[in-house]
């Protein structure tokens, strides 16, 4: 089932986010430290995918005047592969449809598994921004329109 | 009726009673859910297997021995349908020994019982986080999978 986070969901989204961080096998490449990535879900707009009653993936975004902002995703690893990342993309496709607006996203440029994904999904590169990082690596800014 | 007859059936009933009893307590059903009944038997067998795997407990939540009993069949169904094969758990060719008087598939049964309920109930109190909430979860399996519970359970 996708639906909005609420405040309730915040303990397992906690949960999730750090099964996602420990997974992690190049540190460099994953630039949200924990505490920052928890305050971006309290912030953010969530979607989430529960399976039974266990959010299994989620995707954070914030809306601005000019699109859809992904700020964080991810899914449990062992629940990888399933779709359930691709469900929520979907779900927010459909939104960012319904707010006639593009969605956008950055990934770090050595985060290749991810920019993969990515454009699987449908996002273009359209802006290379340098030094972005703490590690003096760039951020790639992808965008998907809505058609 | 002489006295030695007397004595005779009485040692009789007293013996068919005992053995009734006895047979009882040997493999007692504890609970039923959907179309499935679980006896002292079964439970017996998860707790061996429990133990050569070195784990106190399905969940630490769980209200005495019977309710983590209870816990480990209900929470199968949902693992099987949650979807996500966990890696099956092994047990060495000596433990499997001690686990003489169940047949191979039943022992088995019980490891892929188990490693499922591990994985999932993981992932499950870890996103609860509190009692209450598992207390919760769990009456909600209780009625989800018309669980008859035959067993003695522990004051609220």
């Amino acid at each position: 089932m996708i639906r909005f986070a609420n405040a309730v969901d915040h303990t397992a989204l906690s949960d999730v986010y750090q099964k996602i961080a420990d997974a992690v096998l190049a540190p460099a490449v994953f630039n949200w430290n924990t505490e920052k990535a928890l305050q971006e879900l309290k912030v953010a707009k969530t979607l989430v995918y529960a399976n039974l009653g266990i959010i299994v993936s989620f995707i954070s975004f914030r809306e601005s005047a000019e699109a859809l902002e992904i700020t964080a995703l991810g899914t449990i690893p062992i629940c990888r592969k399933q779709g359930y990342l691709e469900a929520l993309l979907l779900q927010l496709t459909d939104i960012a449809a319904q707010h006639d607006k593009p969605l956008w996203l950055e990934v770090h440029e050595l985060n290749s598994a991810a920019r993969q994904l990515y454009q699987k999904w449908g996002f273009e590169l359209v802006q290379n921004r340098k030094n972005y990082y703490p590690d003096g690596a760039s951020t790639l800014v992808m965008t998907r329109s809505n058609v | 009726m002489s006295y030695l007859k007397i004595c005779i059936l009485c040692l009789f009933f007293g013996a068919s009673v005992w053995s009734q009893e006895k047979a009882i307590v040997l493999n007692q059903i504890l609970f039923s859910e959907s179309e499935q009944s679980w006896s002292t038997r079964d439970m017996n067998l998860f707790e061996k297997v429990m133990l050569i795997l070195n784990k106190k407990n399905i969940s630490p939540w769980s209200e005495g021995r019977n309710e983590d009993f209870l816990l480990s069949r209900l929470s199968h169904r949902e693992a099987l349908l949650f979807g996500v094969t966990p890696e099956k758990l092994k047990i060495s060719e000596a433990d499997r020994k001690k686990l003489s008087e169940y047949s191979t598939k039943e022992v088995d049964a019980e490891l892929e019982r188990i490693s499922y309920v591990l994985m999932f109930v993981d992932l499950k109190e870890n996103q609860l986080k509190q009692k209450d909430r598992f207390v919760i979860w769990m009456n909600h399996l209780k009625r989800k999978y018309q669980a008859k519970i035959k067993y003695a359970e522990p004051a609220a």
